[in-house]
């Protein structure tokens, strides 16, 4: 059989990214902002191409198909006829936008040709193009579990499509409909996270986690003016309100008048107000979501809904949809945005365009999202050595004991294992881990070591056996893509003082057995650990079990505020001497917090753009 | 130096002299030719030193006549046919209508990039 050795491509956008398949099997996947150290880098992924490359010991010329997530001709169509529908006004967003693609962007393939060639200047097939909502669709549901499924794809806009519906069964996808620009759910969601005084594209996730301090009494007012939910399960836009279809910022005078304040301006003080707005806007989020996707299963009949698309990564949507919308099971692309496109787009390639058949994996074939570079021992003690930076060498059982008992002591832990993760969230390889019991971790953790919004909630690793014994929640998790409710037996009792608290005070209660996790709603982000995904994690958390009785640990991305997930040792052992993580553990080797070498650094908050 | 070498790097600056000096006559009829002769040649001695300078204002002078031709296009044309285009054809996702649905019934070929 020809091999068929597929490379999918995303940029130019925001998050590039590149993917690699064989024979329909995902062999590595990386963002290219892990190797720039530049958060959503949205430059040509060069170097996760020669990191794919190199790791495989393959040649350009041994791949069959390059494939690109977009039509950028399509998307310029877009950007014309918005213009069109706009002009004369909408003249400060043409001179932007359309200079840029008459330079750059018309001539993508060129481009593409020439930064390829200049990793390797041998022959290599011509340049393949997917729709970019197609892209989303084959990245959620070929990886998936399932051989019959509907899927959904929302996000901001892709060329016209902000949403759409297909169905998957075996090889095949079929499209069924979509909703255009510039009705957008995602970029509705973005409008308002850019009135809350949130960066768009990466501030969306904090709204999501403020919401819970707030009260959705904004939600019907939303409903009524801002967005219409239609009869026939679409929805529409009011566009009065948003500015985005013309003009260089999101929302506008209209809108603030509506909501009877002006937009916060970036860190600038947060009341209530502005909860009850994130609050409001989840609600209406949700009610949308639901909405759409209730319609989608009743059309279509399947029992399986694969999600994908920016708002995709909305966990506390997912949650509610998996529980309201009338379908059985939820699978959803970790790398649910633009960067997931880039293997979507070379699965969509493979199944679609080569006719080629599919292999579905019960469990999924995303392997656990853990396709990444990874470091050997001996590479990793190079390079402590090369820095003279004392370090101490453990063997598995030494290492699982050595951990639990720091985690125990309250101490916190920078965890580096094995392949480094697909898509933004850490899920046990690059991540900051620490004892879920303990009281003041949250604001630790958040004021000292990642320097953000203490508002914002850390996840929980829970071992998949014990989940439902721990949350109330059945169903694996293992993307950190649902949210559930801790089981109420561990819940604290509110007293009538600590009930009557509004908004940022309800931080400092302690609401659980595990106040590290616990959300103010007394939810948390869950990731549920298997021993076939994450081996090394599961024995963690099972000796963590036999030693304390808990299974759980507090989860969050190994990085600083503005920076992306570290990849390498170097990066590492940066963030670690950058915060107050107490030990660093690279595979089997520990550092710790002492008698380290004089650490010169710049500023990081001068290095990273906080986001 | 050869003419190309001459035409690529340095004949910019030294018309921007010419234009300058003759600019400055013009406005001050009693500038007699002499230090014209001067101001331009001290001025070419430089203007051939800065290559720098002198490639950040075509650059300049660049994106300045691209805004506008861009803009006239923008106002003159663009605008007014987008009147027109938008009574005819105006595309049907920014039409009203009773649903936001669009049916899909085909995938677009992968060898395109439209």
């Amino acid at each position: 059989m020809k091999e068929e050795l597929i490379l999918g491509i995303s940029c130019y956008y925001h998050d590039s990214a590149a993917a690699l398949i064989r024979n329909g099997e995902i062999l590595g996947a990386v963002q290219e902002e892990r190797f720039s150290r530049k958060k959503h880098d949205s430059s040509f992924p060069s170097q996760s191409i020669s990191w794919l490359l190199k790791e495989h010991k393959l040649s350009l010329g041994n791949l069959t198909a390059i494939v690109y997530y977009e039509k950028p001709f399509v998307t310029f169509e877009r950007i014309l006829e918005t213009h069109l529908n706009y002009a004369p006004w909408g003249f400060i967003s043409f001179m932007r936008s359309v200079p840029i693609w008459i330079k750059e962007k018309l001539f993508l393939e060129k481009d593409i040709l020439k930064k390829l060639k200049a990793i390797e200047a041998v022959d290599f097939p011509a340049i393949s193009w997917s729709e970019h909502h197609l892209s989303h669709a084959a990245g959620a549901f070929y990886p998936s579990p399932f051989s019959d499924a509907a899927i959904l794809c929302v996000d901001g806009v892709g060329e016209w499509a902000t949403t759409s519906a297909w169905t998957g069964s075996g090889k095949d996808i079929l499209p069924l409909w979509e909703i255009h620009f510039p009705h957008s759910l995602g970029l509705f969601y973005s409008t308002m996270t850019a009135y809350l005084g949130f960066k768009v594209n990466s501030g969306e996730y904090k709204v999501m986690g403020l919401a819970p301090y707030g009260n959705p009494v904004y939600t019907e007012l939303m409903l009524k003016e801002l967005i219409e939910l239609l009869p026939d399960g679409a929805y529409s836009l009011k566009m009065d309100y948003f500015d985005y279809g013309h003009k260089m910022k999101m929302s506008g005078e209209k809108l603030e008048k509506l909501l009877g304040r002006p937009a916060r301006r970036p860190e600038a003080m947060m009341d209530q107000f502005h909860m009850d707005i994130a609050a409001s806007l989840q609600k209406t989020l949700e009610r949308a979501l639901i909405h759409v996707t209730s319609h989608l299963q009743k059309k279509t009949g399947k029992k399986n809904l694969c999600l994908s698309g920016g708002v995709a990564l909305n966990c506390v949507a997912n949650s509610k949809i998996l529980k309201e919308s009338g379908f059985e099971t939820v699978w959803i692309q970790p790398a649910a945005g633009d960067a997931g496109s880039a293997m979507g787009a070379a699965l969509a390639y493979y199944h679609l365009h080569a006719g080629k058949e599919r292999v579905v994996s019960p469990d999924d074939s995303q392997k656990g999202s853990l396709l990444g570079p990874s470091y050997t021992n001996e590479e990793i003690i190079l390079y402590l050595n090369e820095n003279n930076i004392p370090h101490l060498k453990l063997d598995d059982t030494e290492l699982l004991e050595f951990t639990c008992t720091k985690i125990e002591d309250g101490k916190i832990i920078g965890w580096f294992q094995g392949r480094m993760e697909y898509g933004p969230r850490a899920l046990g390889s690059r991540s900051i881990i620490g004892d879920a019991r303990a009281a003041d971790l949250q604001k630790t953790m958040n004021l000292k070591i990642k320097f953000r919004e203490s508002f914002r909630p850390f996840a929980p690793l829970v071992l998949e056996e014990d989940t439902e014994k721990l949350f109330n929640w059945k169903h694996p998790s293992p993307y950190m893509l649902f949210v559930a409710d801790v089981q109420e037996s561990l819940r604290r009792e509110m007293t009538d003082e600590e009930a009557k608290l509004f908004g940022i005070d309800k931080l400092n209660v302690i609401r659980s057995t595990y106040p590290a996790i616990t959300h103010v709603d007394y939810s948390a982000r869950l990731q549920t650990v298997n021993a076939s995904r994450h081996p090394k994690l599961h024995s963690l958390l099972s000796h963590f079990k036999k030693r304390t009785g808990h299974s759980i640990l507090v989860n969050t991305s190994f990085n600083v505020r503005g920076e992306p997930i570290v990849m390498t040792p170097e990066d590492a052992y940066r963030c670690f001497r950058r915060t107050d993580i107490d030990f660093l553990i690279l595979e089997n080797i520990v550092v710790e917090k002492k008698d380290l070498p004089e650490f010169k650094d710049t500023d990081w908050r001068q290095v990273f753009e906080l986001d | 130096m050869s003419w190309t070498d001459f035409k690529n790097k340095h004949l910019f600056s030294v018309n921007l002299a010419l234009v300058a000096g003759l600019l400055l006559w013009q406005i001050r009829k009693d500038f007699t030719l002499h230090p014209f002769i001067i101001f331009w040649l001290v001025f070419t001695f430089f203007s051939l030193k800065a290559r720098a300078v002198e490639k950040k204002v075509m650059l300049l002078v660049g994106k300045i006549n691209g805004m506008i031709i861009l803009s006239l296009f923008y106002f003159l044309i663009f605008s007014p046919f987008s009147i027109l285009y938008r009574l005819f054809f105006r595309h049907q996702s920014f039409r009203k209508a009773p649903s936001t649905f669009l049916t899909k019934n085909e995938i677009s070929p992968f060898d395109r990039p439209f």
